[in-house]
């Protein structure tokens, strides 16, 4: 019987994501705004001394922490797209789902639209998204949708009611800051229109002390739920019969997708899109459900993806920069669609 | 057909449903025993209970008074893991899996025997061959589960069951969706898994002749609620089965063992002849209404005489018209057209 866990063609697609990474990573270190050149580049990247101090600058506290973050939003939002992807049974399933973007926007808004008018301490430096205001803003938005939403999924059964209480909560705050909008003025709006394009680019190596942690933990507790997403593939009844606890590991899944989704929207603004994409790419790649390969594929592919996207935003040798949320879907879009027609009967069945 | 302590059991169990506002309770009163090896069928009307009572039985759903007993042991004591090692089960559940191996659904009945990461030993993969082995589905063990037939996939779903290793499968309306032969094959099948393993095997279905031609026990819902326990032949006797499905219009012959449409009498018919010509010559006249003589006694409607050496086939002599002919079907349409000529 032909009954190897991994096939050797898988193998090779694992291959191949984890070069792709590489390739991307440097890619993501060599191009930018200033042109470095390539020998240039390994000499600060083995540690070396570069023909121009400014460069070994710009790759260590530039592009560094921001291929970083690609590389770690990537893989958190692949991750916890999969996991609701597959904890929902639904394709169209993404980390934000349950209200977790609204939340932190609804956080950012109340910053920057409403505090914004307390003046010139606040508005300074508020062009970099990194900034600490915004940042806890999303945090806290974010923790406390999730809590709400926990504390609400705790006491039903039903899949579909939680989805729906999640879009819910995504109107019913999506309109709160409609109406800050409404009341704040130009610069401000400017401001909170900025944070929702996403960028990888805010992330200092402070914020990497808190960010790089938080993304570990979800996909170390992702990876510990494998076994249990797979039970659930044939649905909750059967994954009960099989001895799982099945509200123990939907809290679970929800709290860990929803950390990593909630700690990339505070860092890098509401990136939309890879959390859809990178699931589906990942399952046609491997033509396979099992989580204990997509979990490991998606983390691989969001940060290919994630990178990829970050390279074409800041559009190589120019100042000028697009809206990463532009470059995601307006590229991905086309790339999903394309990869679903191809596969025989779609990367997710339902 | 009890060896020892039984494997499954239930206390003065009642099932049904659970909501904030009220209870509705479906079955009561419960005393059921399963023992290792028994292959046993769940009968009864469509809305009795009987997905309800396995769903109890497995853990799925909890009891709303009394208890089931694993092993000996209480369920609401035992760990969900625990509980998934002695018992496992195959469901009307459509299935949606995205896309995965059959091997790999297989694999899955593994799960409360990994540990948390769930990586399976070279004695899992030993197991879960063996279940694949044991349902005739080792050319299937490759293929998208999405690409395999109703009763292909069902087997398949049985070799997951069979992969946890349980001592008691629990099945509802595995033959549901067949078509007659698959039927035919899975009910064989389940019957060899609980003679073979000594796995007991409860399974609910719908279909009453290949139940009673292959359980051990019977285990049968009545209309209202009421169970009757006993051995198929025990049931038939004791009239239990005719009574729980005989409507208006639907009479069971216990000899053989099947329903059949009750209709007004056409008339009476005498046939002549030997063999399987003549029973199924008698077949078609009894689907007109007929009641066809034993003997040759007593006046008749029609009269029959089917050979099946040379000449017609059959031969009728009907209210003053003879006719013969060389198909049954000619033989049924002829005596049709007689019970209209003189009805009653």
């Amino acid at each position: 019987m032909p009954l190897a866990r991994v096939r050797g063609w898988q193998w090779a697609v694992f291959g191949g994501l984890l070069a792709a990474l590489g390739v991307m990573f440097f890619l993501g270190i060599a191009l930018g705004s200033v042109v470095i050149p390539l020998d240039q580049v390994f000499a600060a990247l083995t540690g070396g001394q570069t023909d121009k101090a400014s460069w070994e600058v710009i790759i260590e506290s530039v592009r560094a922490p921001r291929s970083i973050t690609a590389v770690l939003a990537g893989a958190a939002l692949g991750l916890a797209g999969l996991q609701m992807q597959t904890l929902f049974r639904n394709p169209l399933a993404d980390p934000f789902i349950l209200g977790i973007t609204a939340g932190a926007g609804l956080g950012v808004a109340v910053v920057v639209l409403l505090a914004g008018a307390g003046g010139p301490t606040f508005t300074a430096g508020l062009g970099n998204l990194g900034n600490v205001g915004i940042v806890a803003a999303a945090f806290a938005g974010a923790a406390a949708t999730l809590a709400l939403v926990l504390l609400l999924s705790a006491r039903i059964r039903n899949y579909v009611t939680i989805l729906i209480i999640g879009l819910m909560f995504s109107y019913a705050v999506g309109s709160l800051v409609t109406v800050m909008i409404a009341a704040a003025d130009a610069r401000q709006i400017e401001l909170f229109v900025a944070w929702g394009f996403g960028s990888f680019r805010g992330v200092t190596w402070q914020e990497m002390r808190i960010f790089a942690p938080v993304v570990g933990a979800g996909i170390v507790l992702g990876a510990l739920l494998a076994k249990q997403l797979n039970a659930l593939l044939l649905g909750e009844a059967y994954a009960r019969s099989m001895g799982l606890n099945v509200k123990r590991m939907r809290l679970l899944t929800m709290l860990g997708a929803s950390a990593l989704g909630g700690v990339v929207t505070a860092y890098c603004g509401p990136v939309a899109f890879l959390g859809v994409a990178t699931p589906h790419l990942a399952r046609a790649l491997l033509g396979s459900s099992d989580h204990r390969l997509l979990i490991p594929a998606v983390i691989l592919l969001g940060g290919v993806v994630a990178l990829f996207a970050e390279l074409v935003a800041q559009l190589p040798g120019q100042t000028a920069a697009l809206p990463l949320n532009a470059v995601t879907s307006l590229i991905g879009a086309p790339v999903v669609i394309a990869v679903l027609m191809r596969s025989r009967r779609g990367a997710f069945a339902s | 057909m009890t060896n020892g302590q039984p494997v499954l059991e239930s206390l003065d169990l009642s099932v049904g449903y659970r909501s904030r506002r009220r209870v509705r309770r479906v079955l009561e009163g419960l005393n059921l025993t399963v023992s290792r090896g028994e292959f046993i069928a769940l009968l009864g009307p469509n809305g009795v209970g009987k997905s309800t009572l396995l769903k109890t039985f497995s853990a799925i759903q909890r009891p709303l008074a009394g208890t089931v007993r694993l092993g000996g042991r209480p369920l609401s004591r035992l760990k969900p893991a625990e509980i998934a090692k002695g018992l496992s089960v195959v469901l009307t559940d459509r299935l949606d899996v995205g896309s995965l191996s059959a091997y790999k659904v297989v694999e899955l009945g593994r799960h409360p025997h990994t540990g948390w990461g769930g990586r399976l030993t070279a004695y899992d993969h030993r197991v879960t061959r063996w279940a694949i082995l044991s349902v005739g589905a080792v050319d299937l063990a490759h293929r998208d589960v999405n690409e395999l037939s109703d009763g292909e996939r069902q087997r398949v779903m049985v070799a997951r069951a069979l992969a946890q290793q349980p001592r008691v499968m629990l099945l509802d309306e595995p033959t549901a969706y067949l078509d007659v032969s698959s039927r035919v094959k899975l009910t064989g099948l389940l019957r060899r898994l609980a003679r073979r393993n000594n796995l007991a095997v409860v399974f609910s279905t719908h279909d009453l002749e290949i139940a009673l031609r292959t359980a051990d026990t019977v285990w049968l819902l009545a209309p209202g609620g009421e169970l009757h326990v006993g051995g198929p032949e025990d049931l038939v006797l004791g009239g239990q089965v005719a009574r729980a499905f005989q409507g208006d219009d639907l009479a069971f012959n216990p000899l053989e063992r099947c329903f059949r449409l009750q209709q007004e009498s056409a008339g009476r018919a005498l046939v002549r002849g030997n063999g399987l010509t003549a029973a199924l010559g008698r077949a078609a006249l009894e689907r007109e209404g007929y009641e066809v003589a034993r003997a040759s006694e007593g006046p008749a409607d029609i009269s029959v005489t089917i050979s099946e050496t040379g000449g017609a086939l059959w031969e009728a002599e009907s209210g003053g018209l003879s006719r013969r002919g060389d198909s049954l079907a000619q033989l049924a349409a002829f005596a049709r057209a007689g019970s209209r000529r003189d009805p009653g």
